[in-house]
C-alpha cells in the first residue's frame, strides 16, 4: 500500500465536469474529497456514456471516471439551511473546489471572502471557462467552446478545410491539472510557511492555450502577421513527424535530431532502395526538411507501405527511433507495457461492478497515490458526515431530507 | 516583495525538450529556485525549434530559471553535480536510465547523496516493462496514448499538431513533486517517482476506456459533432475562413437557441423536438444552422448565442489571441526577451534576439501570485551556483571553465 501524498486534507468538491478532474487528482493522491451534490445529483450523473446504455444516475461512465476516490453528500446550497451546513463544513475543510458561473457563490453568500472570515486557512479554487474577471467571465462553455476560443481548433484539420476538435473532450483536463498544482502549492505554503489559505482562479481557455505553447500562436501573428493553419496529419511542425499510413493501418513518429534523420534515411534506403532519401539536402535538423515537406512525406509513405505498424514500431525502436503505434482504447487495454506495469486499477462499484481504470502516471515504490475507490453513490457519505462529524441524528437527517436541504 | 508559495525550495533540472522544462518553469513561477543544468556539448534541440530564429521561443521554457553549464559526463563534472544535489530539495530529469547509470548517476547513487531528496524521473514509455527504455517524444506519444483514433472524421484520423502528451506530462511532473514535498514535510522522507509520458496521455482517455469495457464501443470520429448533443458543431461565418462553434447541451439551451434565431419555423419541426431527434437529424439541422451563421460575423454569432445563454465561441486564431481584450486584462501574454545562440559555437556566443509573447501561468493565486520574469543565458549563473552555493573561488571556476567541465 502506497503512503499517500495528500492524505491529511479534506476537500469539498462543488464542481461539475469543468473541475471534477481536479478533485479526482487530489483524491487519488490521498485527500479526503467529498463531492457536495444537489439532492438530485451532479449534472455529470446524467451525461453519457452509460454502462449498458441505460440512463441511470449511478451508471454514467463519464461520472464514474472523473470521480474516483471521492465521497458524496447531498446538500442544497440554495436553501438557507443548506448554506449554513456548507459554511460549517467549509469552516473545517482545507480546500473548496468550485466551477459555478462567476458570481453565483457570492449571490449565496458562500464566496471566498465570506468563507475565509470563518476559516482563514481555507484554500478555495475556481475553475471556469474564462476565469473570474474580464469581459468573457460570464460566458458559458462546453468542451468545444474552450477548444475554439483557445485556438486549439486551428491546429487540426486539412489545409483550407473545416477546423476540427480533439476527441475525448480534452478541455476537461488541463485546467484541472493546473488547479491541482496550484492547490498543492497553496497547501504547502500554508503548512510549511505562512499558516494562511488563499484564493485560486483558473481559466480553462488559458490552460488550453498553454497546451500548444510550442506553436506560439500569438507570437507568430505579432512577428509574421500570419496565423497558424492546419496541415493534415503528416509533417506538422517539421517533417517527418505525425501519423503516416503503413501496410496495415497507421504508425506515428517524430524525427528530432540530425542523427535520427540519418538513421531513418538509411533504414528507408534498405527497405525501398530509393536513393533519393539519401540526398544531402534532407540532412540536418528541423529546418533542413521543412522546404521539402511533400517529398519527405511521399518517401515515408513509399517506405511504410511495405511494413506493418508492429514491424515499424519494433524495428524503429531497435534503431533508436521514436516510432510508436497509433492505438485505440481497445489496444491500450491489451497493451503489454501498460498491463505488465500494473497501470490499470480494478475498482468495484456497487451498481456497475468491476472495471479497469487508468491509474495516475506515477511509479514509486513507497509513496504517491492511485485511484483507490470507485465513484460514490449519490449521498453515500451523508451519515458519515452529517451524523459522524456534524452530530446530527438519523431523525434530523430525515427532517433535512424532507425539507429538501439534503 | 512578493510572497512565494515555494519559498526556500531548490530544484535541479537535468532535462531537455518540452514537458520537463515546462514543469520546472511552473515550479519557478511558484517561487522555487530552479537551477537548469545544461551542457552545450550536446545542446537541447529545442534551441532550434521551427519556425523562428534559434532561441526565439526558448523564453517559454526558461523563464525565471537559473542556468549553469556543466558537463556531468566528465568525472569532475559528475562530482560537482553530486555536491549540488546535496544542497537541493528536488532533482528532476528526463534522461534515460541507461545514460544516467553510464555516467555514474544511477538513482540509487543519487538517493544515497541526500536522504530526503525528492527525485522525479520523467520517462517516455516507462523505465521498466517490455518497452523499457524505448524512445519517445510527446508528439508521437499522443498517438500511442489514444487521442488521434478519436480525432477527425469517419474517413480519416488527424493529429493535434503539437507535442500534445508533453503538456499533460509537465503538469503531472509538477503535481508529483508538490505532493512529494508535502509528504516530506510530514514524514521527513524523500522518494523517487517515475512519470511516463505514455501513461500521462492515457489518463485523458478514461471515459472511453470505461465505455469500451462496459459497452464494447470504440469512440466514433464525428468531426465536431457530438454523440449526445445537437446542434454541436463548427459553423461557417461571414468572411474568409471564419468559424464559430455552437453547443446546445440541453432543452433549456435549445429553447434559448431558437429564441435567439427569432424562432424560425423549422425550430418547431417534430424532427428537432427532442435531443435524441436532433442528434438523429443532425445533417439537416446543421445545414439550417449554417445557413443562418454564414450571414453573420463569427463574433456576432458568439455574442448573440452567449447573450441567450447558449455556449458558443469563435474559432480563435493567433491574431484573436494577441488582440484579445479579455486575455490582456488577465496579462496572460507578456513580452519576454530571448537570446540567440550562435549556430557555430552555441553557448559561447550570444546575441539578444528580441522579444516574443510568452504565456504567464494560467494560475492566479491571491497571496502568492505566480511570478513572471526573463530567461537566463546559458551559464549566466555559474558564479552564483559554483561560487556562492558551492563555495568555489573565482580562480577554481575559471579553471573548470578552461578544462571544459563548465561547458
Amino acid at each position: 500500500m502506497l503512503e499517500q501524498f495528500l492524505k491529511p486534507y479534506r476537500v469539498l468538491d462543488l464542481s461539475d465536469e469543468k473541475g471534477a478532474f481536479c478533485g479526482k487528482l487530489l483524491g487519488d493522491l490521498g485527500a479526503d474529497v467529498i463531492k457536495v451534490e444537489p439532492p438530485t445529483g451532479d449534472s455529470m450523473r446524467f451525461r453519457g456514456p452509460f454502462a449498458g446504455n441505460e440512463v441511470h444516475p449511478e451508471k454514467s461512465l463519464h461520472f464514474l471516471y472523473f470521480n474516483t476516490s471521492k465521497g458524496s453528500i447531498t446538500l442544497n446550497i440554495e436553501t438557507s439551511g443548506g448554506r449554513d451546513i456548507f459554511r460549517t463544513l467549509a469552516g473545517k475543510a482545507d480546500v473548496v473546489i468550485e466551477s459555478f458561473p462567476s458570481g453565483y457563490l457570492a449571490s449565496l453568500g458562500l464566496d471566498y471572502p465570506k468563507l475565509r472570515d470563518e476559516n482563514p486557512r481555507l484554500v478555495m479554487c475556481s475553475i471556469t471557462p474564462f476565469g473570474q474577471k474580464g469581459p468573457l467571465s460570464r460566458y458559458k462553455a462546453a468542451d468545444i467552446v474552450v477548444m475554439a476560443m483557445s485556438g486549439y481548433m486551428q491546429l487540426i484539420g486539412d489545409p483550407g478545410g473545416e477546423p476540427l476538435v480533439p476527441g475525448g473532450e480534452q478541455s476537461f483536463y488541463p485546467a484541472s491539472q493546473y488547479a491541482a498544482v496550484g492547490i498543492a502549492a497553496a497547501l504547502f505554503w500554508r503548512d510549511a510557511i505562512s499558516g494562511e489559505g488563499q484564493r485560486i482562479d483558473v481559466s480553462m481557455q488559458e490552460a488550453m492555450i498553454t497546451y500548444y505553447q510550442e506553436q506560439t500562436p500569438a507570437t507568430m501573428w505579432c512577428k509574421t502577421g500570419q496565423n497558424l493553419s492546419p496541415i493534415g496529419a503528416m509533417g506538422g511542425i517539421a517533417p517527418p513527424c505525425g501519423i503516416y499510413p503503413c501496410k496495415d493501418g497507421w504508425f506515428s513518429f517524430s524525427v528530432v535530431t540530425p542523427e535520427e534523420w540519418d538513421t531513418l534515411a538509411h533504414w528507408m534506403h534498405e527497405v525501398t532502395g530509393n536513393d533519393e532519401v539519401l540526398e544531402e539536402k534532407y540532412r540536418g535538423g528541423f529546418f533542413a526538411r521543412i522546404p521539402h515537406r511533400d517529398m519527405v512525406n511521399a518517401l515515408i509513405i513509399e517506405f511504410a507501405d511495405r511494413l506493418s505498424a508492429r514491424e515499424l514500431f519494433l524495428e524503429g525502436q531497435k534503431r533508436n527511433l521514436a516510432v510508436l503505434p497509433v492505438n485505440t482504447v481497445a489496444d491500450l487495454l491489451e497493451d503489454q507495457q501498460l498491463n505488465e506495469r500494473g497501470f490499470w486499477v480494478n475498482l468495484d462499484h456497487p451498481v456497475v461492478r468491476e472495471l479497469r481504470y487508468p491509474s495516475l502516471p506515477y511509479y514509486s515504490g513507497t509513496s504517491g497515490g492511485a485511484p483507490r475507490k470507485a465513484a460514490p453513490l449519490l449521498g453515500e457519505d451523508n451519515v458519515r458526515i452529517y451524523c459522524g462529524e456534524l452530530g446530527y441524528s438519523l431523525e434530523d437527517l430525515s427532517v433535512l431530507r424532507t425539507a429538501g436541504t439534503i | 516583495m512578493l510572497k512565494k508559495a515555494l519559498d526556500g525550495v531548490r530544484v535541479i533540472e537535468l532535462g531537455l525538450y518540452i514537458a520537463l522544462p515546462l514543469a520546472t518553469r511552473m515550479l519557478a513561477s511558484l517561487g522555487a529556485e530552479v537551477i537548469k543544468v545544461e551542457t552545450l556539448v550536446s545542446p537541447d534541440m529545442m534551441w532550434f525549434a521551427p519556425p523562428y530564429a534559434p532561441g526565439a521561443v526558448q523564453s517559454d521554457y526558461r523563464l525565471l530559471k537559473r542556468n549553469i553549464t556543466l558537463d556531468f559526463r566528465k568525472p569532475r563534472g559528475k562530482e560537482i553535480l553530486e555536491e549540488l544535489v546535496k544542497k537541493t530539495d528536488i532533482f528532476m530529469t528526463n534522461l534515460g536510465g541507461e545514460s544516467l547509470t553510464k555516467y555514474g548517476l544511477g538513482f540509487d547513487h543519487i538517493r544515497s547523496l541526500k536522504s530526503d531528496l525528492i527525485i522525479l524521473w520523467q520517462t517516455g514509455l516507462g523505465g521498466s516493462g517490455p518497452y523499457a527504455g524505448y524512445k519517445a517524444y510527446g508528439r508521437p506519444m499522443q498517438h500511442a496514448s489514444g487521442i488521434s483514433m478519436m480525432t477527425g472524421t469517419p474517413e480519416t484520423i488527424y493529429e493535434v499538431n503539437v507535442s500534445y502528451a508533453d503538456y499533460h506530462t509537465s503538469m503531472f511532473d509538477a503535481l508529483a513533486v508538490l505532493g512529494a514535498l508535502e509528504w516530506r514535510r510530514r514524514t521527513g522522507q524523500g522518494c523517487l517517482i517515475e512519470c511516463p509520458i505514455y501513461e500521462a496521455g492515457v489518463v485523458t482517455m478514461g471515459p472511453a476506456v470505461l465505455d469500451y469495457q462496459a459497452n464494447k464501443v470504440l469512440p466514433e470520429r464525428r468531426g465536431c459533432r457530438h454523440r449526445y448533443f445537437a446542434p454541436h458543431n463548427v459553423y461557417p461565418c461571414r468572411g474568409e475562413d471564419s468559424w464559430c462553434v455552437i453547443a446546445v447541451t440541453d432543452d433549456r439551451e435549445w429553447a434559448a437557441f431558437c429564441d435567439a434565431l427569432g424562432n424560425p419555423t423549422w425550430a418547431t419541426w417534430p424532427q428537432f423536438a427532442t435531443p435524441a431527434e436532433r442528434v438523429r437529424n443532425v445533417e439537416e439541422l446543421d445545414r439550417l444552422v449554417a445557413k443562418w451563421t454564414s450571414q453573420c460575423a463569427a463574433e456576432e454569432v458568439m455574442n448573440i448565442m452567449q447573450a441567450a445563454g447558449v455556449p458558443a465561441g469563435v474559432v480563435a486564431k493567433g491574431e484573436d489571441l494577441a488582440k484579445s481584450e479579455h486575455l490582456r486584462g488577465h496579462r496572460f501574454f507578456r513580452e519576454a526577451k530571448y537570446y540567440t545562440p550562435d549556430l557555430e559555437k552555441p553557448g559561447t556566443r550570444w546575441s539578444v534576439g528580441g522579444t516574443c509573447l510568452v504565456f504567464s501561468e494560467p494560475l492566479y493565486l491571491s497571496k502568492t501570485p505566480a511570478r513572471f520574469g526573463q530567461m537566463h543565458k546559458v551559464g549566466q549563473d555559474n558564479n552564483y551556483v559554483y561560487g556562492e552555493l558551492l563555495g568555489m573561488s573565482r580562480k577554481e571556476i575559471r579553471k573548470l571553465q578552461r578544462a571544459k567541465i563548465l561547458a
